[in-house]
């Protein structure tokens, strides 16, 4: 095939002067062209990411406006007091709970007792990186027989269930058995679940 | 042709003027003096358009000239564009001058080989300042058309049979002018000679001859007649008749000295023989053209501009506005974490107070216990008591025995203490819900059988057992 451009190079001069004005107008409106089109097609992006933005900035106020409606300052702090009470009723490991035992003997008052440990089943806590560890515990209570007595079996037993559920940790009692004569106590069973908080693992 | 042109002659150095107005000769002169170099031409022209009263702008051109010359060239099988491009190329090969040629060409009848044209060359630069003195007179020079194309016309008025070939001579103002062709207007060849008739006839008789021998070569044609036309023809006829051994007769045609200018009006516009190439011819058109473009698209390329330059304010501001709201988002989306963050950690106190104490296990065994020793008859006692948490209620077994009595029915004072015991467990403050009750040596509905319930004592005394339930809250 012959070479297209071969012709072009025996243009005359002025011809060949005149094409490459041409082609250089050409390229000039293309260019115009080309620069205007892209010009314009500028202003619509621009225009959907502001369109964006605002419709972020309103989720935004939206959003700020409703936790701010929500909040209750009042009830915030007293949640606040509450919380820190209830942080102080959990025990805070294995060596707590052996104390809580040791105190616990401590107030038998005439009184056997026997601490069977029992299962432990985690829940979970609300608080970010910890859980519940409830541990079950069984106390056998026997009255020891000897001696004179001021107060009842019944009244000390009454005492013990009293003292156990009112200290400041929490401990559930869950039952509570109890078996004997008249006006006396011979046996008693508590099932109590303490709780504490742990860090999960 | 209804045109309005001024008709010009050059024959080498004579020089003559027609002015046509609307199709009509309007004037004719006839330079006195001859022009001698292309340089005075001016001044030439101007003597043409005040002497014929010209008043238009358009021009034309027969030239006869010692630079002009003629080139036989064979062409491939081509026409149009094509041919020009082909004739184009050989152009620069064939110019008997180093200078840039101007060039036309006429169709030739086909050699012995392949299809041919007559080339004319003339230089260029004698074009251009024949332009450019036409341009400062004022007119439009629109085509030089070479003398042997004008002749070639005036075969078709010689008296000759179909096939006959015939060799036309003019004296051309020092040069003399050959064509050899044919009635119906196609010719062989064109030559310009260098010498006239009027100066060395002898050398024109040689220069035809040599002109007649060469077509017999090229193209097999034979030349059968030879005709002058021009001045001093007469004289000429018997000398060239015995030099080149043919028929030598005098043209029909009358010669004037306006014979050029007038036949040069009947060339077709589309003819080749036109020495001002079309480029040339259309440059002022393309200039114009070209100007009004460079104007439209510099308008083009500055509205361009102050389009992208508005949009780039438009742009920049937008941006602007677009980095003030980010950072405004970025503090509203800080805050709102931040509040988030509060709530979460509201919501986790709340939820940790609720499951730790508002959910705590109440001490209800230990409150039951106590209440039991107002609650329980005196005519009773236990010996079991049981209360177990299940999911949301307290199960409650109370077992016992009646306290020793000397009534003689124990078993009405049974039921009657026991019935007291559940009414007082019913309606007390943790409003017991009986679930069964059993009353050994008395009356009383038998209930469900419960499990983990006390086997009841060997002695056979009056003995109870009740079963219940409360709500955990």
């Amino acid at each position: 095939m012959q070479n297209p451009f071969k012709n072009l190079r025996t243009l005359p001069p002025e011809v060949a002067r005149d094409l490459k004005v041409r082609l250089m107008l050409l390229a000039v409106l293309g260019a115009s062209v080309a620069l205007a089109w892209w010009s314009i097609n500028r202003l619509p992006t621009w225009q959907k990411k502001l369109d964006l933005q605002n419709s972020q900035v309103s989720e935004l106020e939206s959003d700020i406006l409703k936790l701010d409606l929500r909040w209750n300052a009042q009830e915030a702090e007293q949640i606040a007091g509450r919380f820190t009470n209830s942080y102080e009723q959990l025990l805070a490991g294995r060596d707590e709970f052996a104390g809580w035992q040791a105190d616990l003997k401590k107030q038998a008052d005439q009184f056997t007792l026997s601490l069977i440990p029992g299962v432990i089943k985690t829940q979970d806590c609300p608080l970010p990186g910890k859980r519940f560890a409830v541990i079950s515990t069984t106390v056998e209570v026997r009255p020891i027989t000897a001696g004179v007595r001021t107060n009842s079996p019944y009244l000390r037993l009454l005492t013990l269930t009293q003292n156990l559920t009112s200290r400041k940790k929490r401990v559930d009692l869950v039952e509570l058995t109890a078996g004997g004569g008249s006006n006396s106590v011979s046996q008693a069973t508590l099932a109590l679940d303490l709780w504490s908080l742990e860090n999960l693992q | 042709m209804n045109e309005t042109i001024l008709s010009l002659s050059l024959m080498n150095e004579r020089f003559s003027a027609t002015a046509v107005h609307r199709g009509s000769p309007v004037g004719n002169w006839e330079r006195p003096e001859p022009v001698t170099d292309f340089a005075d031409f001016t001044p030439a022209l101007r003597d043409a358009i005040k002497q014929t009263n010209y008043a238009g702008t358009p021009a034309t051109v027969v030239i006869a000239h010692q630079r002009l010359a003629q080139q036989l060239v064979e062409t491939p099988p081509v026409k149009g564009q094509n041919l020009k491009w082909f004739v184009q190329r050989r152009v620069a090969q064939l110019k008997p001058f180093p200078a840039d040629a101007a060039w036309s060409y006429q169709p030739t009848v086909r050699t012995r080989n392949a299809q041919a044209v007559l080339l004319h060359l003339f230089p260029k630069p004698f074009i251009d300042q024949l332009v450019q003195a036409a341009g400062e007179a004022e007119l439009k020079l629109a085509r030089v058309i070479p003398a042997s194309a004008v002749l070639q016309r005036q075969l078709a008025a010689l008296p000759l049979q179909g096939d006959e070939v015939a060799l036309l001579a003019a004296e051309t103002g020092g040069t003399t002018t050959v064509v050899i062709g044919r009635k119906d207007g196609q010719i062989y060849l064109g030559r310009t000679l260098s010498n006239s008739w009027i100066a060395h006839a002898d050398r024109v008789g040689v220069d035809i001859n040599r002109t007649i021998l060469y077509v017999k070569q090229q193209f097999g044609a034979t030349v059968s007649t030879v005709w002058l036309f021009g001045a001093a023809a007469q004289n000429q006829l018997r000398p060239l008749q015995v030099s080149l051994k043919l028929p030598v007769k005098l043209s029909p045609v009358e010669p004037s000295p306006y014979y050029w200018n007038q036949e040069a009006l009947k060339i077709p516009a589309d003819d080749t023989s036109n020495l001002i190439s079309s480029e040339e011819l259309e440059a002022p058109r393309r200039r114009v053209l070209m100007r009004a473009t460079s104007v439209f698209v510099g308008l083009m390329a500055l509205v361009a501009l102050v389009s992208a330059l508005g949009v780039q304010m438009l742009v920049l501001d937008r941006a602007r506005q677009f980095r003030a709201q980010q950072s405004k988002i970025q503090e509203m989306q800080e805050r709102r974490s931040r509040l988030q963050t509060r709530e979460n950690d509201f919501l986790q106190q709340k939820e940790f107070v609720k499951v730790v104490s508002d959910d705590k296990v109440e001490p209800v065994p230990g409150w039951f216990l106590g209440y039991l020793g107002n609650a329980l008859p005196t005519e009773l006692w236990l010996d079991h008591f049981q209360l177990k948490r299940e999911d949301k209620l307290w199960r409650i077994q109370l077992g016992g025995m009646l306290q020793p009595t000397t009534n003689a029915a124990p078993a009405k004072v049974l039921a009657a203490a026991v019935e007291t015991l559940t009414n007082n467990l019913a309606q007390g403050p943790f409003h017991v819900r009986i679930l069964s009750e059993t009353n050994q040596n008395g009356a009383g509905a038998q209930a469900r059988p419960s499990a983990g319930r006390p086997a009841p004592p060997a002695s056979g005394e009056p003995q109870f057992f009740l079963e219940g339930v409360m709500s955990a809250k």
